[in-house]
């Protein structure tokens, strides 16, 4: 009986204790985490046709993030041959497409494209070249 | 073997001294496992120290994706440890390197975990990444583009001696 009374107390204490002294303790911390965004780059320049009346199509290539991935759109933008601006183009909303065309009235104009996710955007494209509606 | 003999009282007595010091062992392990600042265990045991993990961060967060967090952890404790579980601080906020504007919309909010393995030896230094535990909204401001996020977090350890 004693026999038993100390196997088990033996025992207890190795299961207690499977790893020194240190075993079972909590430990906490405080600080900062560290996430990174990412960066969106300038958009491409648009190319442009000639569509019914005075209708423009315009179309450009996809832009990127610096390290990968797309935009979840592009707002296109009017300007004289001058390169004065003149309108949001193509409705005026994020175009989820890579074209879309742009109900001009006559005239001669120049395009550009702007990368845009949520309220992010990248650089603004170069002018195209002219094109006469 | 040696045997022992000992009178039957000093045998129970000893039996009841081992159960009660177990039990405010296991009582004193669990009972310390909530939020808060770092603290030292019976004076023995130093909190888990979160350094700056800026310099191992990937650009993988823009509105609508979900993104990794780095976490550096320093253990100055002679035992290694095991890290199961990290929380964002309640009352702190998400801060960027942007300035004001981002700040005030950084879009970016972080999703607690828990059931983690991952280990910092004794007296050594590791750095974690914690996949898919932030994500960015729309609601993320442009001048955000590129920035560095701190988020405020309660890291929770367990001594991992083997």
């Amino acid at each position: 009986m004693q026999r038993l009374a100390l196997t088990l107390v033996v025992a207890a204490v190795a299961v207690g204790f499977p790893g020194g002294a240190a075993a079972g303790w909590s430990l906490l911390g405080s600080g900062g985490g560290k996430a990174k965004a990412k960066t969106l780059n300038a958009g491409n320049v648009p190319t442009l046709t000639n569509g019914t009346g005075h209708n423009v199509s315009v179309s450009w290539a996809a832009s990127t993030y610096a390290n990968g991935g797309s935009p979840q759109g592009y707002l296109i933008k009017r300007y004289t041959s001058a390169g004065v601006f003149a309108a949001n183009a193509c409705g005026g909303t994020v175009i989820t497409t890579l074209s879309c065309t742009d109900s001009a009235s006559k005239g001669t104009w120049k395009y550009t494209v702007t990368p845009a996710t949520g309220n992010w955007r990248g650089a603004e494209s170069a002018l195209s070249a002219a094109i006469s509606a | 073997m040696v045997t022992i003999k000992l009178p039957r009282k000093l045998v129970f007595v000893l039996a009841a001294i081992v159960v009660l010091v177990l039990s405010s062992i296991v009582f004193a392990a669990w009972s310390t496992s909530g939020s808060g600042n770092g603290y030292a265990k019976a004076g023995t045991a130093s909190a888990l120290v979160i350094g700056d993990a800026s310099a191992s961060t990937t650009a993988d967060l823009y509105p609508g994706a979900t993104g990794a967090v780095k976490l550096a952890v320093t253990n100055n404790n002679s035992f290694p440890v095991r890290i199961t579980a990290v929380s964002k601080q309640a009352a702190g906020s998400i801060t960027s390197d942007k300035g004001a504007a981002c700040n005030a919309a950084t879009g970016v909010t972080f999703t607690n975990q828990t059931g983690l393995t991952l280990d910092v030896g004794a007296n050594a230094s590791a750095t974690f990444t914690l996949p898919g535990s932030v994500s960015m909204t729309n609601a993320s401001d442009n001048t955000c583009q590129g920035a560095v996020f701190t988020i405020p977090v309660d890291v929770t350890g367990i001594s991992n001696a083997s």
